[in-house]
């Protein structure tokens, strides 16, 4: 059983480590949760995970939704290539490519 | 609606790797109803009709994961709904692929008529009444094919002419029967092959497919496993052709040269030199121009119709004379009249079209009609003289994956203008 795991970096700085996948995603989305303050800007680093599929990408735009509904910024940085790949299956690669920083 | 700009030039000349075989890939995708716990399917290529059966199957309330290889898993046992809606279906006919599974896996299916399908048209009356053969109660009503079975019994099906969807149907619907199944004048093409090679490797009993009888021994079940889709033989066929218009050297790889035979034949007779490996075609022109060749369409594994309008563009562009005869669909030469836009000299006589080599053609805006006519005009502006502006490639999108980010890789000058 993988797992995934969501740890405060800063006020609103967090990182994502282990698999971003259909097997985590709901822990992840749980513990966004309690740790996001969604009415505040954040940024994510996704440079230390490990798999990633359809339901990881699937959680973060569940991410974005959230932070644009709050008229919140959200930024990500360390964005997986294949979560960029699974994104153009999706014709999402555009929408993706919004909230991905380079910066980490 | 996206169109295509292409400058005429140079040979192409590198290397290309070949999608997985969308006509694979559906109906496999659609045995995953069959297996008794999660399947993965890879090679899948990255196109239209393969987003909407995954909104199909996701609609009934399965699991459906792209992983990072980009392999579809897929967990049926959150099925909720048995239920092909018109919006899907009337978009990409191949939905009719859940049918016999759905039926045979869970005894019940209600799946919409495709678009344009009259009712009592032997397409769909193939599949509706093989399956009747094999017990099921089956009504159509609403538009829609309403079938209810408890459980499908082997039977003896001859179908009264070769249909490729009619025959995976029905093997699909066979492989969880009470019984032994047999299929007569089945279609042998070898998206059939891969279909019963994918079966059986989640615990099927078929034997036979890619021959005109299909035997199907039902089992008590099915395991979810993970299968590669074969690779696309019509994309590797377009691509050698656009070599040897040309005149260039391409490697295309990933793909299956057995599988093009009739293909890899007609292009020697071109004077192409062809070195060929395992999973490999290297297709060599050396600067030359093709010489036109006769073609003549037929089932696999003759000619494939899905080759006939490529070849008739590198006809027009060839030394001679070349005769293509189609004798699979009825009005297939729609690409004609765009490719005379472009200066070919091509005359129509039926269902043969007689082609007049030139030097060269000339870049004109054109459209595309249909997904290999659409292939046939852009391999056309490869060669011509100035700009192309190809209009409506919805179609080509259909059926080729990426294919300016390939030919630009391949060194032809061709982009995307989007809408």
């Amino acid at each position: 059983m993988s797992e995934a795991t969501i740890f405060r970096e800063g006020a609103f700085h967090f990182r994502v480590e282990g698999d971003l996948t259909f097997s985590t995603a709901r822990s992840l989305l749980a513990q966004s949760q309690e740790l996001f303050n969604p009415s505040q800007g954040i940024s994510i680093d996704l440079s230390h995970t490990k798999r990633t599929d359809s339901a990881g990408l699937a959680l973060l735009l569940e991410w974005m939704k959230r932070a644009q509904d709050h008229g919140a910024s959200l930024e990500v940085t360390g964005m997986p290539q294949a979560l960029i790949a699974i994104a153009g299956l999706c014709n999402l690669e555009d929408l993706l490519l919004t909230v991905t920083s380079k910066t980490p | 609606m996206d169109k295509l700009i292409i400058n005429g030039g140079g040979p192409l000349n590198g290397e290309v790797r070949i999608a997985g075989a969308k006509n694979a890939a559906l109906p496999i995708l659609a045995a995953t109803l069959l297996a008794d716990g999660p399947m993965s399917v890879g090679n899948v290529p990255h196109l239209h009709d393969i987003t909407t059966t995954m909104e199909l199957l996701g609609g009934m309330g399965i699991t459906l994961v792209v992983d990072e290889k980009m392999s579809i898993e897929v967990d049926t046992s959150t099925i909720k709904e048995f239920y092909a809606p018109y919006e899907l279906v009337k978009t990409m006919r191949a939905s009719i692929l859940v049918l016999g599974p759905m039926l045979s896996r869970f005894g019940q299916a209600d799946v919409s008529l495709p678009g344009g399908c009259a009712i009592g048209s032997r397409p769909v009356n193939l599949h509706i009444d093989g399956l009747r053969a094999m017990g099921a109660d089956i009504d159509v009503e609403g538009g829609y094919i309403r079938a209810r079975a408890k459980r499908l019994h082997g039977a003896r099906i001859v179908m009264d002419i070769v249909s490729v969807t009619g025959t995976e149907n029905l093997m699909m619907a066979a492989t969880l029967a009470d019984g032994t199944s047999l299929i007569e004048n089945a279609a042998r093409e070898p998206e059939v092959v891969d279909l019963a090679n994918c079966l059986n490797k989640m615990g099927a009993k078929v034997s036979g497919a890619g021959t005109s009888t299909i035997t199907i021994q039902g089992v008590e079940k099915l395991t979810g496993t993970h299968y590669d889709v074969l690779p696309d033989r019509i994309e590797t066929g377009t691509y050698l052709v656009a070599a040897a218009m040309t005149g260039g050297r391409v490697k295309v790889r990933d793909t299956c040269p057995d599988l093009l035979d009739a293909v890899t034949q007609k292009l020697r007779e071109a004077g192409a030199d062809i070195e060929v490996g395992k999973d490999w075609m290297i297709l060599d022109m050396q600067g030359r121009r093709p010489k036109a060749v006769d073609v003549h369409t037929a089932p696999y594994p003759a000619f494939p119709t899905d080759m006939q309008a490529q070849f008739t563009a590198l006809n027009s562009v060839a030394e001679g004379v070349g005769i293509v005869t189609e004798t699979v669909f009825e009005n297939r030469f729609m690409h004609v009249q765009e490719l005379q836009r472009m200066g070919a000299k091509i005359r129509l006589e039926g269902n043969t079209a007689i082609c007049t080599g030139v030097e060269r053609l000339t870049g004109a805006p054109v459209m595309a009609t249909d997904l290999r006519a659409s292939a046939s005009l852009v391999l056309a502006a490869l060669v011509a003289d100035g700009e192309t502006l190809v209009d409506r490639i919805y179609h080509i999108d259909r059926g080729y994956q990426n294919i300016e980010e390939k030919l630009s890789g391949l060194g032809g000058k061709i982009r995307r203008i989007p809408s």
